[in-house]
């Protein structure tokens, strides 16, 4: 079974091992803050780092299939690390691991900062190569086939997580059933150690549906007597949180001057005559991307940004893969004097920092979505395609909880307006985008975009939710909803 | 076996070997086209409630219990009568009603479920369609953004998410098992 270890931060030192097929990938300038020394764990003897790993006897293992796309395992792989910050041990089972690995920071640009953690400290362990030295890692794996699945069942994990609800393998599923009654008494006995099996979590997508609360947190009794809770991602208390951390220099962030719904927003990047408005868009084939452009690059250019000569008004960006959705549309856009950039699948780490880089997200699914709400940037979502009913249901949950933070503000309609636009696939409203792009760079819609993401990272994340809840599930009696309060029924 | 989205109010199913039956399902679509059930549950051993929830496309083990083809009489606090067509009265529990009570009507057909000769739920066509009672118009030029809106229907006031083009008085399909609008009916 191949693996790697991922650490979780943002500046990325690949540490190959010699003689061993680990690959441990070491945020050199995060060690200081995250590496741990398990006490008692041989695997970590020798890594003098301060003892910071707050969970460091729990084990998660996270499974992932990929049903089209990045958006699964990217997904997984972000609540992966985040949850390995909080301390836990992290390891991600995935069925497609080189897009894990693409995903992975692993092949990032060379960060700045000290070297890798250097391997000659690390000492012997009984199960990992001579010379590895374990951190609060994300520990990538293929999916258990049948020659590996056994590793999978007996390695030990107090968590399992079946990513947006993907089924297990059948040996790993197995082995959640409780412990038969024969297996019991001998428990009771003393015959034996603790057979109890893991939590085990559905997650299950992101949705602001006001439903979501009464779905979260549920039990689900499996004809074989295994237990799984329920999670829902989602806005407000009664759900897990939200996806994802508040970005480095986000809205809300804790070095971040102002908290104040400023006039120049955080999200806003200094315009210059010359320099292009950029636009991100990671859209479903149906969008009308080159109208989209066309008609936001009109709008900029009625607020007075004539861009340089021979420069054009707008970039777009878009995934270089998804540049056959659009065969015709290097050429479109041309003839709107915009131009287009193809961006090759990097690693997560990049593809964040170009998105908080560009002056306006059109993005679609879940991790970028939220991405682009936590980032300060003006935004549009466009839903997983659907049956049109269903899309409007998710479009008008979300509608309503920021009107419910922004309808007083002015540009909400506008705001609103486009997003429903780009949400079902329409044409773009030109008259909503001129109100927008008004006073571009100190619109409207940078400080909605703001105010909507300050609620969005003071909001509980998903892994600080997930945080609070498992030392009290480890010891709630069967049956007991999830919740920080762990009611029964 | 059937699968989670096919259990209606009042299937009975095993779970960890004991017999529930379902008194409430609510079906919702996550993402992805993905959906999933939440039940409410009345354990039939011990009467204990719970709510659990299933991947939509879970197979459950449903028992096949006898039932009859009723019409809604009356109610008689705490019991809803019913009758079916030899004037034979079945009482269920008012608490056993589950979503039944959003739509019921004088003389809508429906089936009682028995289970050891006790009636214990009341199952509902998929389908049914409703007059609507009220509904805010739809005001032409809206750019509110507003895709959906809240109709109340009759006779008991149940509000269902329906189209802005729906109007007072129309007639409109919901879907049971979810609670939805499905089509207006002409």
């Amino acid at each position: 079974m191949g693996r790697s270890l991922v650490l979780p931060g943002n500046r990325w030192r690949s540490l190959v091992l010699p003689g061993a097929s680990w690959c441990a990938v070491a945020s050199a300038n995060t060690l200081a803050q995250v590496a741990p020394k398990a006490p008692g764990d041989a695997r970590y003897e020798g890594c003098s780092q301060p003892n910071v790993h707050k969970n460091p006897s729990i084990r998660i293992h996270l499974y992932c299939r990929v049903i089209d796309h990045l958006g699964d395992v990217g997904a997984s792989l972000r609540l992966a690390r985040d949850l390995a910050r909080l301390g836990y041990r992290l390891r991600l089972y995935c069925d497609r691991p080189d897009l894990a690995h693409a995903l992975n920071d692993e092949q990032g640009e060379a960060p700045d900062g000290p070297e890798p953690f250097p391997a000659q400290h690390a000492s012997a362990s009984p199960d990992l190569p001579a010379g590895a030295c374990m951190h609060p890692v994300v520990e990538i794996c293929a999916w258990p086939c049948e020659t590996d699945v056994q590793e999978a069942v007996d390695a030990p994990a107090h968590l399992i997580i079946s990513a947006f609800g993907c089924e297990l393998p059948a040996q790993v599923r197995a082995s959640l059933a409780p412990p038969s009654p024969a297996r019991s008494e001998g428990e009771a006995s003393g015959e034996s150690g603790d057979t109890s099996p893991p939590l085990w979590i559905h997650l299950d997508y992101l949705s602001a549906e006001a439903w979501v609360g009464g779905f979260h947190g549920r039990p689900s009794i499996k004809p074989d007597g295994a237990r799984q809770i329920f999670v829902f991602p989602g806005f407000d208390a009664q759900s897990a949180g939200l996806p994802g951390t508040p970005p480095e220099h986000g809205p809300g962030a804790d070095h971040e001057a102002s908290q104040s719904l400023d006039p120049a927003p955080s999200g806003a990047r200094k315009m210059s005559e010359a320099r292009p408005l950029s636009i991100f868009a990671y859209a479903y084939a149906h969008a009308h991307l080159g109208s989209w452009s066309a008609s936001i690059a009109r709008a900029f250019r009625g607020q007075g940004h004539t861009g340089a000569a021979a420069h054009p008004t707008a970039i777009l960006t878009i995934p270089a893969a998804h540049e056959h959705q659009w065969p015709s549309l290097k050429a479109w856009l041309a003839t709107e004097s915009l131009g287009l950039n193809l961006l090759a699948q990097c690693p997560q780490m990049l593809w964040d920092e170009r998105l908080a880089a560009s002056d306006l997200l059109l993005v679609r699914g879940e991790d970028s979505w939220v991405f682009a709400m936590r980032s300060g940037v003006p935004w549009l979502w466009q839903p997983y395609p659907q049956e049109p009913l269903t899309l409007q249901r998710k479009l008008a949950a979300l509608l309503g909880r920021m009107e419910d933070c922004l309808g007083e503000l002015p540009g909400w309609n506008a705001w609103k307006i486009a997003l429903l636009a780009w949400g079902q696939a329409q044409m773009p409203p030109d008259d909503a985008l001129e109100v927008l792009m008004q006073q571009w760079p100190r619109s409207a819609w940078h400080r909605l975009a703001r105010q909507w993401a300050l609620k969005c990272n003071a909001a509980q994340s998903l892994a600080d939710g997930l945080a609070l809840w498992i030392p009290g599930q480890r010891a709630a009696p069967a049956g007991a909803r999830m919740s920080h309060h762990a009611q029964p029924l | 076996m059937k699968i989670a989205q096919e259990i209606r109010t009042g299937n009975v199913i095993m779970i960890s070997k004991e017999p529930m039956v379902v008194l409430r399902s609510e079906y919702n679509k996550s993402g992805r086209n993905a959906a999933v059930v939440k039940m409410k549950l009345k354990n039939l051993l011990n009467n204990s409630g719970t709510e659990t929830v299933f991947k939509a496309d879970e197979k459950m083990d449903v028992l096949v219990l006898d039932r009859k083809e009723v019409t809604y009489s009356y109610f008689a606090d705490p019991m809803y009568v019913f009758m079916d067509e030899e004037f034979n009265q079945y009482e269920v529990e008012s608490e056993s009603m589950g979503d039944a009570l959003h739509y019921l009507d004088d003389g809508m057909p429906c089936e009682v479920v028995f289970y050891n000769g006790r009636a214990i739920s009341v199952e509902l066509p998929t389908g049914l369609v409703r007059e609507v009672a009220y509904t805010e118009p739809a005001v032409r030029g809206d750019t509110s953004g507003k895709v959906l809106k809240p109709a109340r229907i009759k006779p008991t006031g149940f509000e269902v998410q329906v189209p802005a083009f729906v109007e007072i008085g129309d007639r409109i399909e919901i879907d049971t098992r979810t609670g939805e609008y499905r089509n207006r009916v002409k």
